[in-house]
């Protein structure tokens, strides 16, 4: 069965994977009402959990170290609560070869678009080698969704994004927007949270 | 239908089909076979089964041979589906089946959209004796940044396939015509010198085979140089060369990984209580970035990283900021003092201190 993740701790490592974001984000990244996960965020400030900083003007919320240090502890003991920690780990090792394809083909575009190239990774090529990882993601989610509910999301974001960027290229490796970059690396980070991992 | 690995040709998908030219131009590459069409045809489980054990005991690697058909582009596709390390006979039957089952390559997957009909399941599957190297990685026949004709050479200990995740500062080397610069500081160099030469002649030999530029990846096992896939390099550069820093003297080198120069204070961030501190215009250094990063970069003149890769995240996300970028530069957090005044060159990969030329600019 399934777990549902308390409502806390997904505040928390919304925070982590997001890097940094306003409460409204957060807010959107749980799918819980903005004035609980506001509640939530000022608890975790006043434990030393989370930073409001702002930069030229838009606040948002990040975490401490002692934010990240707790997030690791709180994912760790609710992994090994639902016995799931041997397929994360398996479903770690499956992400990086497909890591390592996204990565390549972010940066493939990113250097056709600066135009350092003859040979250049069209739109289209792009978009069509993003399928395969997009693809894979459903099962890859599946498997994790299984045991933690709290993973549900990544394959219709990162799909969306790609469905938007054959019209829009900004939607493969922009930061201003729910990206396939963006997203997949949200993942990445989620994984490497779960798992207790070193960047 | 198993298909030996030095038969295969273009029905085996071109991963496969680079693999049989290469074994047929004499390059050690790992003893195999391909499954021409493991969803359509049932008969090669069987086949398998006696196959198998001659090419040794084990362990396997099973991947898919799809990737795009013109060989030149989109060439990540045939990474897609590995597994790695399978020993019996059943679990490299339900590696090939995954493989298999998820379908088709990217390629297909387009071709379909633009067809508008469903895509077709042919996935070519590959069989081969995994080597247990002793380092491993990618090697570049032009420079994948700047576009210099060397061969680039990225080496881990062990298994390779951490080199593209950014999480592990491959060791680099550069082999430019016979001479060798590399592995920077690295305490433990994983490959000798004449590893190294032998990698770049590898490299040269696979270029000329082909005839175009080619991005391989390879691993040192048992005093041999074994070619895993080669493929055309994706995106080549223009033929230019990297230029030295002009200004002062170089104090840092790594590798280029977002191009451009830029001039501006150093700012040395050593975790997430630490971003306070960062001001808009400076330069970050720091030892690698992750998502909480991303809102120091949108305000950084250029970014240092003592780890990581072309691939990493601070590489991709400097990439879209349009910032210049270097990573893989060891040390640099020790090195550069907040408030000192550096050029970035994120094309060259160096980081010199500004003269006061510079500093007019």
């Amino acid at each position: 069965m399934s777990r549902h993740t308390p409502a806390d701790v997904l505040v928390l490592h919304a925070v982590r994977t997001l890097g940094y974001g306003d409460t409204a984000r957060v807010a959107a990244r749980v799918g819980l009402p903005e004035d609980a996960v506001r509640e939530h965020l000022l608890d975790a400030q006043a434990h030393g959990w989370a930073a409001h900083t702002s930069f030229a003007g838009d606040g948002g919320w990040s975490l401490t170290e002692a934010g990240r240090v707790r997030g690791e502890r709180l994912l760790a003991a609710e992994l090994d609560g639902v016995g799931a920690r041997p397929v994360v780990e398996e479903v770690y090792r499956d992400f990086l070869p497909l890591n390592a394809v996204v990565a390549g083909a972010c940066t493939a575009w990113q250097l056709a678009e600066l135009g350092i190239g003859e040979q250049t990774m069209t739109l289209a090529e792009t978009v069509a080698t993003l399928q395969g990882p997009a693809t894979a993601l459903a099962g890859i989610e599946e498997r994790l969704v299984s045991h933690l509910d709290r993973f549900a999301g990544y394959h219709h974001r990162f799909s969306s994004a790609l469905t938007k960027a054959g019209d829009e290229p900004a939607w493969i490796t922009g930061t201003d927007r729910d990206s396939c970059h963006r997203v997949w690396f949200e993942l990445h980070e989620d994984l490497i949270a779960t798992l207790g991992l070193v960047r | 239908m198993l298909i030996p690995l030095r038969e295969a040709d273009g029905r085996c998908g071109t991963k496969a089909a680079n693999l049989g030219r290469l074994l047929r131009a004499g390059f050690d590459v790992p003893a195999g076979f391909v499954i021409g069409d493991p969803t359509g045809d049932h008969g090669w489980g069987r086949k398998l089964e006696s196959a198998l054990p001659d090419l040794g005991p084990g362990p396997f690697a099973v991947r898919s041979s799809a990737s795009a058909e013109d060989g030149g582009q989109a060439s990540f596709a045939g990474q897609l589906d590995t597994t790695l390390g399978a020993t019996t006979t059943a679990q490299v039957v339900q590696a090939v089946r995954r493989i298999a089952r998820s379908g088709a390559g990217p390629e297909v997957t387009a071709y379909a959209a633009r067809t508008g009909e469903a895509a077709g399941d042919v996935v070519p599957v590959i069989v081969q004796v995994m080597v247990e190297p002793e380092a491993a990685g990618v090697l570049f026949t032009r420079h994948p940044v700047s576009g210099a004709d060397q061969v680039v050479i990225e080496a881990t200990g062990g298994l390779g396939d951490k080199v593209a995740d950014g999480t592990v500062t491959p060791q680099a080397w550069t082999v430019d015509g016979g001479g060798v610069t590399g592995p920077g500081r690295a305490e433990a160099p994983v490959l000798t010198r004449a590893q190294v030469l032998a990698l770049g002649e590898v490299g040269r030999r696979i270029e000329a085979t082909f005839g175009v530029p080619q991005d391989i990846e390879w691993a040192v096992a048992g005093g041999k140089v074994w070619v895993l896939q080669a493929r055309p390099i994706t995106t080549r550069p223009e033929g230019s060369r990297p230029v030295s820093s002009g200004p002062g003297a170089v104090l840092l080198r790594g590798t280029p990984a977002s191009p451009g120069t830029a001039l501006g204070p150093v700012r040395v961030i050593t975790g997430l209580d630490d971003f306070g501190r960062f001001r808009a215009g400076e330069v970050l250094v720091c030892r690698t970035t992750s998502p909480a990063w991303t809102p120091l970069l949108a305000r950084a003149t250029a970014v240092v990283t003592e780890i990581g890769g072309m691939l990493a995240h601070a590489a991709i996300v400097a990439r879209e900021f349009g910032i210049p970028g270097v990573v893989a530069a060891p040390g640099a957090m020790a090195m550069l003092a907040d408030g000192q005044q550096v050029v970035v060159d994120g094309s060259a990969g160096t980081v010199a201190s500004a003269t006061s030329a510079a500093t007019d600019r």
